[in-house]
């Protein structure tokens, strides 16, 4: 005849501990044992909500607007085809009138695409260096010397401007500048759409990522929008800015994953600085589908649980 | 123990007295407030009053730290001894602005402003770079007389030269010289910092010049780039040892 196992030992053991853990719990009064249950839960849940990894967020802004001005990061995506435009200032006779040609702009220059509300579109080289090609001929410009307007042309323009890079979308500053002249700047309407991409990971019940939507929020009047972090990797932008004939200064259509977005606007103190737009970790709890998933599957789970612990609790009482 | 512990409070309470006094030595003499009423506004809401001139603010040096209205001195040198003085505070996000005429006695030297703002702690809660300090050598704020620009002054004590001005137009369009007898001192492009809201001023202008300026009266030429044309505007000024 040979004893238990040590496994066995082992097993009545771990058994006998949690029978006399059951006996103490189902001792204690109704209002303990939930208080008892119910502080580890909550405690837990907190800590596994902060221990999210941040989600990924797609905005989209819809908007009409005076101006919308980006920094180049990436010259090879910033090449604007000129058609039909005027260079102010002059570099020479070559470039005098209207001209048509390739403005490159080169790295960490700052792109502005403006139009006031009834008026023609511009384009000015706003800080940094470009250069513009004509008829096999180029010319270096600075931001001292680099706008270019429709005054005195007529005939087709560039369809649409390309966006790709670090964007400011309109400008606070909307009333008219100390030398009386009223700069096109003002965000006139905006719509953005704030999309996240849900958590993936290895276990079963995150399935393959999905975008879901957010929030969806109106831009206030004359405001500026920028990424909370410009310099960020994920702060860049792409999309596009035309001339709607329909409709009055510039229709913008761009895009970003910034994880924050800044909203500057009048009215807001200086000394309090911006509006910041970001996903919190109550929204991602409650609107990443993968996450609502898992967390249904969790309850049954503590459901489940608890209903173990109330038949061993009776069985024990019995 | 308790002698050397506080042996070294007095002292540490001595210098830093001692350093204070040094670094910002408080004017003595006073411009006071012409008439009985301080003109100023602080918006509540979003509206917020256009300003009307380029240069929004002119100072020698600068200073970190919140707003103090009671520490705005000038230095004033005999041309301006008792004239009557424009003193215009903006606030960069345009909520709170103020324009009120002063006059003294004083003949020359460093000279304080006495500041009867009813907004005095909304306004502390700027930062010193925040706030637009406009000094105008004229006889009337509503005068059409560009009069005299005067820069603000930090303190006697204070080792200040370099020229901040603070500008309401397109920063990166703007360049700034200052011209003495027909010849160009110095001249600077400015700065946009766009981390506040910018409404009455976003452009900061630094002139500066090894071994700082001479006292005297010089023209500052302010030149926008607008679309299509330059737009250039002169503006005397004067500066002074405090």
């Amino acid at each position: 005849m040979t004893g238990p196992s040590t496994a066995d030992r082992l097993w009545a053991r771990i058994k006998a501990r949690l029978f006399r853990i059951n006996d103490w719990f189902w001792a204690k009064p109704g209002w303990l044992r939930s208080i008892l249950i119910a502080l580890p839960t909550i405690f837990l849940y907190f800590i596994w909500i902060n221990s999210l990894p941040k989600p990924q967020l797609l905005t989209m802004v819809s908007a009409l607007s005076e101006r919308v001005e980006f920094v180049v990061t990436n010259p090879a995506q910033a090449v604007i085809p000129i058609e039909n435009m005027s260079l102010y200032p002059e570099p020479d006779q070559s470039f005098s009138g209207c001209v048509s040609g390739t403005l490159r702009p080169e790295e960490g220059a700052v792109i502005a695409y403006e139009r006031p509300v009834i008026g023609e579109p511009s384009i000015s080289l706003v800080s940094g260096r470009a250069t513009f090609e004509r008829a096999g001929r180029q010319v270096t410009l600075l931001s001292e010397g680099g706008d270019f307007g429709r005054k005195g042309c007529d005939g087709p323009m560039t369809p649409r401007f390309p966006i790709w890079g670090q964007v400011r979308l309109g400008d606070e500053k909307f009333t008219a500048s100390g030398t009386g002249r009223l700069a096109p700047s003002m965000l006139l309407e905006g719509n953005m759409i704030v999309q996240a991409r849900s958590i993936e990971s290895p276990l079963l019940f995150f399935k393959k990522s999905t975008l879901y939507p957010v929030t969806q929020i109106n831009l206030p009047i004359a405001a500026r929008v920028e990424a909370a972090d410009p310099v960020a990797r994920t702060s860049f932008w792409w999309g596009s800015a035309y001339v709607d004939p329909q409709k009055v200064a510039l229709q913008v259509q761009i895009a970003t994953e910034a994880q924050a977005l800044r909203v500057f606007r009048p009215g807001r103190t200086a000394a309090t600085d911006a509006d910041v737009i970001a996903i919190t970790a109550m929204t991602q709890v409650f609107s990443d589908p993968n996450m609502v998933r898992f967390q249904a599957f969790l309850a049954a789970i503590v459901a489940l649980l608890t209903q173990a612990a109330n038949l061993v609790g009776r069985r024990k009482g019995e | 123990m308790m002698r050397i512990f506080g042996m070294f409070i007095s002292y540490a309470a001595f210098a830093t007295l001692a350093a204070l006094a040094v670094a910002q030595e408080p004017p003595k003499a006073k411009m006071l407030l012409v008439g009985d009423v301080f003109h100023e506004r602080f918006e509540g809401g979003a509206k917020v009053p256009v300003s009307g001139d380029i240069v929004t603010g002119v100072q020698i040096g600068s200073r970190g730290g919140k707003f103090d209205p009671g520490q705005i001195s000038v230095a004033l040198s005999k041309p301006s001894a008792g004239r009557s003085l424009c003193l215009s505070l903006n606030s960069r996000d345009g909520r709170y602005s103020s324009r009120n005429l002063f006059k003294g006695d004083a003949t020359a030297g460093l000279v304080g402003f006495t500041i009867k703002s009813n907004f005095s702690e909304q306004i502390s809660q700027y930062d010193n770079e925040l706030v637009a300090v406009l000094i105008k050598q004229v006889d009337s704020c509503n005068s059409a007389d560009p009069g005299v620009l005067l820069p603000r002054r930090f303190g006697s004590g204070a080792n200040d030269t370099d020229i901040i001005v603070a500008i309401n137009a397109p920063a990166p369009r703007t360049t700034l010289s200052l011209i003495q007898g027909g010849q160009e001192v110095a001249r600077t492009s400015c700065v946009e910092d766009k981390s506040k809201v910018s409404m009455a001023f976003a452009g900061i202008c630094r002139l500066a010049k090894e071994g700082g300026f001479a006292e005297g009266d010089y023209v500052l030429e302010v030149r926008v780039r607008e679309r299509f044309e330059v737009v250039g505007m002169k503006y005397p000024i004067r500066l002074a040892a405090p």
